[in-house]
């Protein structure tokens, strides 16, 4: 990881936090390992960010947590997409989509011109 | 034993969850910590695979990370206020479920105090939106308060002190007072609109130029206002319609102004359209307005006649006494230079608000002191209620505090309860609110001033709903707070009696409920008393028989009926065809209906005495009427004859007087064969004394009697005329025939307010009827609530003797001991509230005074029913739980001991 990883924008983490969960329960390490690896390392996950944005899905029931024993035996806390939390990131993908192609659209006629 | 939760610290998650405990904070550090921890060591573990030493490794892991005590701070906080907020939701959520377990457990308690809030606050709420509506809310007008109402005080002649005035006095005081920015003035009358569908008669009020854009200042919303020369005499017609009646008759077409209207057969041209929101407080049935076209000059209504209603507008900076004396003065002026006319008469200036509601306002204010009364009653019965409640849970509450329940914990919850039974009373409350108000706006009586514009007034409202809620909170929380602050022993001690509260709680209850006796008492008075004015004021002689009789009014116009001629040729055809109508026994004209407050006046002069000396002029109110009236509406000859086909305009001049006017100028003698001549003496034409007739009502049931005396129609015809038709027939049905007949004679006649007697009388009775059936409501309301009160304070005391009855049965008390224990009880109460009762009554019944017809403010045959229907109604509601306390089994009572 160099220092041309991107930064998040801000509300993405969410997003992806979102998405890391849809694939199944994870703690907040895998959680960091599994967007490095979906985005090539491309995308810089603060740790630092991380397990508040984790803790305030949990507080809006996006996610739910419990207390489990990692794959070498040691607690860890998982975290698992609620019903709520799925409908969340539906909905997410969605916005993030058009409001991607709008951009790429826009910055794609600057270029022609 | 301590006051600490007994289930604390490490519990099983199932403990904290059974006890509804949020998790520890103290727990939370301990997992955000461990959390960050395992990654830190996830991270360091790849590092480490990549190659790193573990040194290094963790380093690195810990560089990467950022801050690690700085997220780990700001997460722990941010999880302990979201568990704070969970905790507080948690918390109400429970005492809302705990409250609604109290209520439904408590069905009688609760729908007894839900009543009770929603009745206060709905009776009080709808009754002071109208009292507001009508005296309180500001009039549609720039600068209301300079508005001035101008009558003639005619007290000094022993006449009313707000008489209609007259174009002289009125152009007179206009041109000479300075008090005033604009004067106006206005009347009003209907007019036969054609050329739109069938004939039909429309209100138009009549102004002087200023009065709609000077006094009142509306503008147009369309076209434009009266110019100068449009209010002159023989100016051509124009109009400037309402906003309804553009709609209504001309379908809001904007296009119609300079276009024309044909009104009594002349036309009119439409100037303009009045603003949708112009709600003029005088002729508020108007559908158009037109200048007067009257001048000073003009004989019609002039000096010494009453036919003008005068507003003026206050100059800024002036005060309504500054324009009275400078009134007064003008009004010396006018006597000195009018002596026939004018001497002994006055200007009476009012306040547009006070001359408006001047009828109503004894009886908006008694209602609102009724307002008032059942507040109170109210909010001591919900006081009552919880306090009642408070005490027979002192065990509970001191149970649930030495299970570790907190004083904060404790008031929440009864703060829950409270605002729960609040809640849905004041709910119910506003629903009877909107329905009450949409009640009385209905069955107020017609012509009641600004009526229309009332609606529930949210500040009320909540005023209401306040002041219950507070009086509930004062006396129900305070109490049982202090019952479970007391120490635990005692109250588990007292066990099942629960007589936490005790004496105190006890004198607390009574002192209510007496003075919720007494309360009720007051408002019962008055009801009591208008009831028997209002069948004293039905019982009162009329002078004349309203059963049976319809009435109408024809109005002919100038054009087809310009003289005497044609006028009396229409009428004695109408009179004959009507006549001929099966089922109708009596047919007669009149031009004063009585009851309908209108008539005219003028001064006499008896032959052979002395002419009255100026100002002291003798003065009597008149109606032309036809032979056949007397027989039509029942009235009765007290002496000579009543007035004949053959009082002709050429026969010799006669008239019939009323009893009151052969008293106060007949005295000792026979009024019949003596001559008297109306108008002025300058060329006289006396009339013959005929008969004296029984005294009419024409002003109103309770008016004083007033002098009066009829002429022959015959005599003197005038254009405008009612027909009183007295039949066995059903007046509706009567009224198409009616229409049809006069059809046949003039098919553009228009015949107006076909309206049976009976109705007219139930009319004048309207605003009586209205204030006694609303104190009425009132009065039942209060007894309702002070009924409930008296029987929850007895049962409940009865329930937290029942142990100390057992011991006396036991003892061998018989069931009639203990029920004549608890009734003595409950007597004394009610015998202190009703002497409490009867002296407020006498206080405040007083200043009833003026609704009062033929019955004493202190009416002891009132006072003593009221007192009686009290005493047993509360007879009652303390006998249900005596007869219950009297069937104790004395031994299941002393087991449970």
């Amino acid at each position: 990881m160099g220092d041309d990883n991107l930064g998040l924008l801000r509300g993405t983490l969410d997003l992806l936090i979102l998405k890391a969960l849809a694939t199944g329960e994870k703690h907040g390490y895998a959680v960091s390992e599994w967007i490095e690896a979906a985005t090539d390392g491309s995308l810089l996950v603060e740790e630092g960010t991380l397990y508040p944005a984790l803790h305030r899905l949990a507080r809006k029931r996006l996610i739910g947590a419990t207390w489990g024993v990692s794959e070498n035996n040691r607690r860890a806390k998982y975290y698992t997409l609620t019903a709520a939390g799925q409908k969340q990131l539906e909905e997410e993908t969605t916005t993030w989509r058009r409001y991607s192609d709008a951009v790429e659209k826009a910055l794609a006629e600057g270029g022609a011109g | 034993m301590t006051r600490r939760p007994f289930p604390s610290g490490d519990e099983d998650p199932r403990t904290r969850r059974a006890f509804r405990m949020p998790p520890e904070a103290r727990g939370l550090e301990d997992e955000v910590d461990e959390e960050l921890r395992f990654h830190l060591a996830r991270k360091a573990e790849r590092l480490m695979r990549e190659g790193m030493s573990e040194q290094e490794a963790r380093a690195e892991a810990l560089r990467r990370f950022g801050d690690v005590d700085l997220v780990k701070e700001r997460m722990t906080r941010e999880g302990a206020m979201e568990m704070k907020r969970l905790a507080w939701w948690d918390r109400l959520r429970q005492d809302v479920r705990y409250a609604l377990r109290q209520m439904v457990r408590n069905p009688g308690f609760t729908v007894v105090t839900v009543l009770t809030v929603a009745l206060g606050i709905g009776a009080t709420t709808s009754i002071f939106s109208v009292v507001d509506g009508i005296l309180f809310r500001p009039l549609p007008f720039p600068n209301p308060g300079q508005l001035t109402v101008v009558w003639a005080d005619m007290t000094r002649r022993g006449g009313p002190v707000d008489e209609w005035t007259n174009f002289a006095d009125y152009y007179d005081l206009k041109e000479r007072a300075h008090s005033f920015q604009a004067m106006g003035a206005w009347g009003g009358d209907p007019l036969t609109l054609t050329g739109h569908g069938d004939p039909q008669d429309i209100t138009v009020g009549l102004v002087t130029r200023g009065t709609l854009s000077d006094v009142l200042r509306v503008t147009p919303s369309l076209g434009r206002g009266f110019s100068a020369e449009e209010d002159v005499p023989g100016a051509p017609g124009v109009v400037l319609l309402t906003d309804g009646f553009w709609r209504r008759a001309l379908g809001g077409d904007p296009s119609v102004v300079g276009e024309s209207l044909t009104l009594n057969d002349a036309p009119y041209t439409i100037i303009g359209v009045l603003p949708a929101d112009f709600d003029p407080p005088f002729m508020t049935n108007a559908d158009v307005w037109s200048p007067m076209r009257v001048s000073a000059a003009d004989n019609f209504c002039g000096r010494g006649n009453a036919c003008l209603h005068v507003i003026a507008r206050l100059s800024d900076g002036v005060t309504l006494d500054a324009a009275r004396v400078e009134a007064t003065d003008i009004a010396r002026q006018l006597e000195r230079e009018h002596p026939q006319a004018n001497a002994n008469v006055g200007f009476t200036l009012r306040s547009f608000r006070d001359d408006m509601v001047a009828d109503a306002r004894t009886a908006l204010l008694v209602l609102l002191g009724a307002v008032v009364f059942v507040l109170l009653i109210a909010c001591v019965n919900v006081a009552n209620l919880l306090l009642a409640r408070a005490s027979s849970r002192g065990t509970e509450l001191g149970v649930r505090a030495a299970l570790g329940a907190g004083r904060r914990r404790l008031t929440g919850q009864l703060l829950t309860e409270s605002a729960l039974l609040a809640l849905v009373g004041g709910g119910l409350g506003m629903a009877l609110a909107r329905i009450g108000t949409a009640f009385l706006v209905r069955i107020a009586p017609a012509g009641t001033p600004r009526i229309e514009g009332v609606h529930v007034d949210g500040r009320v409202l909540g005023f209401a709903i306040g002041i219950i809620a507070v009086s509930g909170l004062l006396f129900g929380l305070g109490p049982s707070l202090r019952s479970a602050r007391r120490d635990l022993t005692s109250a588990l001690r007292e066990g099942g009696r629960g007589s936490a509260g005790g004496v105190r709680g006890m004198r607390a209850r009574n002192v209510l409920v007496s003075g919720q006796v007494a309360l009720a008492m007051v408002l019962l008075v008055g009801s009591g008393l208008l009831v028997r004015s209002f069948q004293n004021l039905r019982a009162r002689d009329l002078g004349f028989q309203p059963g049976g009789v319809v009435t109408l009014q024809l109005g002919m116009p100038q054009s087809r009926y310009p003289d005497a001629n044609t006028r009396r040729a229409f009428l004695h055809d109408v009179e004959a065809r009507l006549g001929a109508i099966p089922g109708v026994d009596a047919v007669g004209g009149t031009s004063w209906l009585p009851l309908t407050g209108f008539g005219s006046d003028a001064t006499f002069n008896i032959q052979g005495r002395p002419l009255p000396p100026p100002g002291q002029n003798h003065a009597v109110w008149f109606r032309r009427v036809t032979p056949g009236y007397r027989a039509a509406m029942g009235i009765r000859l007290q002496a000579g004859r009543w007035l004949t086909v053959g009082d002709d305009e050429t026969a010799p001049p006669v008239v019939v007087i009323n009893e009151g006017m052969a008293r106060r100028y007949f005295p000792d003698e026979s009024p019949l064969g003596k001559r008297i001549n109306l108008g002025g003496p300058d060329r006289p034409t006396w009339r013959e004394i005929v008969g004296v007739v029984a005294e009419a009502r024409y002003f109103g049931v309770r008016g004083d009697s007033r002098d009066a005396l009829y002429l022959p129609y015959d005599q003197a015809p005038s254009p405008t005329v009612f027909l009183v038709l007295r039949s066995t027939r059903d007046p509706a049905a009567l009224a198409g025939e009616i229409r049809g007949t006069v059809a046949e004679i003039d098919p553009s006649m228009a015949v107006a307010e076909i309206r049976s007697m009976e109705s007219i009388v139930a009319d004048a009775l309207g605003p009586d009827r209205f204030v006694t059936l609303l104190i009425g409501l009132f009065a039942a309301v209060a007894l309702a609530l002070a009924v409930v009160g008296l029987y929850g304070v007895v049962s409940y005391g009865v329930g937290q003797r029942l142990s100390e009855m057992g011991v006396r049965m036991a003892l061998g008390a018989e069931g009639a001991d203990i029920r004549r224990l608890v009734l003595r009880q409950s007597s004394t109460l009610v015998l202190f509230g009703l002497a409490l009762g009867v002296a407020g009554a006498t206080a405040v019944t007083r200043m009833m005074k003026n609704l009062l017809f033929g019955v004493n403010a202190t009416d002891p045959w009132t006072f003593g029913v009221v007192a009686l229907l009290l005493a047993v109604v509360a007879l009652v509601a303390s006998a249900v739980p005596a007869l219950r306390a009297s069937r104790v089994d004395p031994i299941r009572v002393l087991r449970t001991e």
